[in-house]
């Protein structure tokens, strides 16, 4: 089997995972925000937020542990490595995210706290920082099994660790956040595409979060051997453009479609500073491992019975409705 | 692999890294468990609902609701627990696995997304849905669930037995190896029971049901019981496919392995008598304190039962492949000439003992002894050799598989095994500021040829009547 196919799943799985990730942080950013304001919290972007962040969030987990798996056959000892020297503070982003993810459905009850001026604030803030928390640990463990240097002293010391790339790659994964939720709250409600002023709503939520990503990806510290500005950094440039244009215009597939051109090429970007501070690319060691047959068939099938079942129900549900 | 000695080496205070890994273990299996017995309990009671059956369709909608709340969340969570715990207590470990298996745990990928994805569009229009489409979204739940069991259960069962695979290292081997299929069936009665369990449980406490259509509802889930009935003759295969030794230390060599065993043979089976004989025969009906009980009988026995599944590995995490301690048996020869932790990168936390040769003692004791001891908590090593001579310390270091069968062959020089004694007498003598420098050069070489006299290879009752 081609090495080459670890790395294009990973970069797939990643995008994926990343997308959904970032449309939960920056749906629940957006709600804690809302909830701030006085008057009344009930707008479709809210709703259709709290409708779906709980499933996009089961969907990121479940893409996450693509590149989780895949990660470890490129560099798997760079990975352990951080995993046993971060110990349980990075432990920590398990029950952290449990409770995130149960405070998302704590927030689609119609308990009268969590429904009340206090709570529309509470609720999210919390769920926030707990998603705040998994990014940083996620993102931490990254920077570390990058940094070989550091790990003798950041085992001694057990204070942690912080690089200096950590505030500008959470600024950029919130960034995306924002532009997420602009894309995918549109899928998700086509009341929220379907005029104008909720289309400029979006886009001006997607134009702050572009906004957002590009300045950290301008300030980010200078990576030997990576030009961050280089032709990935003006697609992701042009990328973000377009997703706020395609918002505003409703051009929804197009505006998707952005987006996930502009994710794939900062994960690409992540990858190159990867690699150019010495990480593995163990590939070639493990393609002849057996299974890969059988990982194509499943997922083949799998692909299948998810269409299957995703036309029949839409199916289902549009014939039950009224008609006239 | 990169070596071992490389990883740095995570400490949990009193705790040893086993209890971390079982803990988050037993939650996540017995929850992941609950998930799998649960997707066949759902299209049954959907099968029911077709039929007629209004009071099956009620419960099956709420139950769902708990089911996502629990498994989906809670579930899904503890399982990249599991990996996250797994690398902290032996990464290398984990390293073989992803090396050998990575396209079954894949494949195991696709089926959980499948799960998802079925499980979310039932959750969410399982009120809009007719019978026959409720039906398919139930089956291909319950199918991704299950073969999300049927690939993890070969990845796990592969660590006890690899069979065939150490002589063929090809992966159908290695997962149908002598312990699949009677693991594989005896999860899925687990799985099958914890769901009709679990279901009794909130069918007491859902608001809407009178205490007659609890009892039917009984009735409609009691079938799912039948099965433990078999699970006595299941696991008697399961003792009769693992290794001899494994099998010896269940029945009596290892106390602590023979409780566990206990504990998950006595709760399981008064569950089992209940269930079978009172609630499926008999049709007793339940109310909510007994079935917490049961469920928390259903607990006891998951948990005892995994303590038993880990635990039966040693000295292995992968058996005749490598050791608790993340060495190989291959390397334990060449290790004894270059020692274990010269070229450990990583520097002693805390305050550095007064010698050289007590911080390689440490430095020894932290690379081969802590993934199993601590010093004076859970297993500590201070307590188990309190009465131990001098030269009782350094013959049983040396001779270590025949010290205890459990564990692995000291994997370090002569040198070594020396400064670990100096390291635990010191230790003994509450860590005074000074102490003798200088190395034992006649105790060294008495480690040695205790070393010599006991070879690489891990122990074994023949060896002992030798």
């Amino acid at each position: 089997m081609n090495p080459l196919v670890y790395d294009v799943l990973y970069r797939l799985l990643f995008v994926a995972h990343a997308v959904l990730a970032a449309e939960v942080a920056g749906g629940t950013l957006w709600l804690a925000l809302r909830g701030l304001r006085a008057g009344s919290n009930e707008d479709p972007l809210a709703g259709a937020l709290r409708d779906w962040l709980p499933f996009a969030l089961g969907l990121a987990i479940t893409f996450g542990v693509g590149p989780l798996l895949l990660l470890q056959i490129l560099d798997g000892d760079a990975f352990y490595t951080a995993n046993l020297l971060l110990s349980h503070r990075f432990m920590a982003l398990l029950p952290a995210l449990i409770v995130g993810f149960y405070l998302l459905y704590v927030q689609k009850t119609k308990w009268r706290w969590v429904r009340s001026r206090g709570g529309r604030l509470a609720v999210p803030l919390v769920a926030l920082g707990c998603f705040g928390y998994t990014a940083f640990c996620w993102s931490t463990n990254h920077l570390l099994a990058q940094s070989e240097a550091d790990w003798a002293a950041v085992y001694v010391e057990q204070q942690g660790y912080l690089h200096r790339d950590l505030p500008f790659r959470l600024a950029a994964f919130f960034g995306v956040g924002l532009q997420a939720v602009a894309v995918l709250a549109g899928w998700q409600s086509p009341a929220l595409r379907s005029d104008a002023a909720g289309r400029r709503r979006l886009g001006t939520l997607a134009a702050i979060g572009a906004a957002v990503q590009l300045l950290a990806l301008v300030l980010h510290p200078p990576v030997e051997g990576v030009t961050l500005l280089g032709a990935s950094g003006l697609l992701v440039l042009g990328a973000t453009v377009a997703v706020v244009a395609g918002l505003r215009r409703g051009w929804w597939p197009a505006a998707t479609i952005a987006l996930a051109v502009g994710v794939e090429r900062l994960a690409a970007l992540r990858e190159a500073v990867r690699v150019a501070r010495g990480g593995a690319d163990r590939a070639e060691e493990y393609a002849s491992a057996q299974g890969f047959a059988l990982f194509v068939v499943t997922l083949a099938g799998v692909g299948a019975a998810i269409a299957f079942g995703t036309v029949r129900v839409r199916r289902e549900l549009a014939s039950r409705q009224p008609r006239g | 692999m990169q070596d071992p000695t490389h990883f740095p080496v995570s400490e949990f205070g009193p705790a040893i890294p086993g209890m971390v890994i079982g803990g988050v273990g037993i939650l996540h299996v017995f929850v992941a468990q609950f998930a799998v017995g649960a997707g066949g309990l759902l299209l049954w009671l959907e099968h029911l609902a077709g039929r007629g059956d209004v009071l099956a369709r009620r419960f099956l909608d709420g139950f769902f609701a708990f089911l996502v709340l629990v498994s989906f969340v809670f579930g899904a969570l503890t399982g990249v627990g599991m990996w996250l715990t797994a690398v902290q207590v032996s990464a290398p470990t984990i390293g073989v696995m992803v090396r050998e298996f990575h396209w079954l745990w894949a494949t195991e990928w696709c089926f959980f997304l499948l799960e998802v994805v079925a499980g979310y569009l039932f959750f969410r229009y399982r009120t809009r849905l007719s019978h026959r489409t409720r039906v398919i979204l139930l089956a291909l739940y319950a199918l991704a669930s299950w073969m999300s069991l049927f690939l993890i259960n070969g990845i796990l069962s592969w660590q006890l037995t690899p069979g065939a695979w150490l002589a063929t290292h090809s992966v159908w081997d290695g997962f149908f190896n002598p312990t699949f299929w009677p693991s594989l069936i005896y999860r899925t009665f687990v799985a099958w029971t914890l769901a009709a369990l679990a279901a009794l449980f909130v069918a007491q406490f859902t608001a809407g049901f009178d205490s007659d259509e609890r009892r039917r509802l009984q009735r409609s889930v009691a079938p799912f019981f039948a099965p433990s009935a078999l699970m006595p003759l299941v696991g008697l295969w399961f003792l009769a496919a693992i290794p001899a030794d494994s099998r010896s230390w269940l029945l009596g060599g290892s106390v602590a392995m023979t409780m566990f065993l206990t504990i998950a043979i006595g709760a399981s089976t008064l569950l089992g008598l209940y269930a079978v004989a009172g609630i499926l025969w008999r049709g007793l009906s339940i109310q909510g304190a007994t079935a917490g009980l049961l469920l928390a009988l259903a607990f006891a026995a998951t948990a005892a039962g995994e303590f038993v599944r880990e635990g039966s590995r040693k000295p292995f995490t992968i058996r005749n492949v490598l050791y608790s301690n993340a060495t190989t048996p291959e390397s334990i020869a060449r290790l004894r000439q270059s020692g274990c932790v010269t070229d450990d990168p990583y520097p002693l936390r805390g305050p550095v003992p007064p010698t050289a040769q007590l911080a390689t003692g440490a430095k020894v004791y932290r690379r081969l002894c802590a993934i199993c001891h601590t010093l004076d908590g859970t297993n500590g090593v201070l307590h188990l050799t309190a009465t131990w001579t001098d030269d009782q310390l350094r013959h049983n270091v040396a001779q270590l598989q025949r010290t205890k069968p459990f564990m692995p062959p000291f994997a370090g020089s002569a040198a070594e095994g020396e400064a670990l004694v100096q390291w635990l007498r010191w230790h003994r003598a509450e860590r005074p500021a000074a102490w003798p420098g200088a190395p034992d050069d006649a105790a060294i070489a008495r480690i040695a040829g205790w070393l010599e006299e006991a070879g690489t290879a891990p122990g074994s009752a023949a060896e002992g009547r030798r």
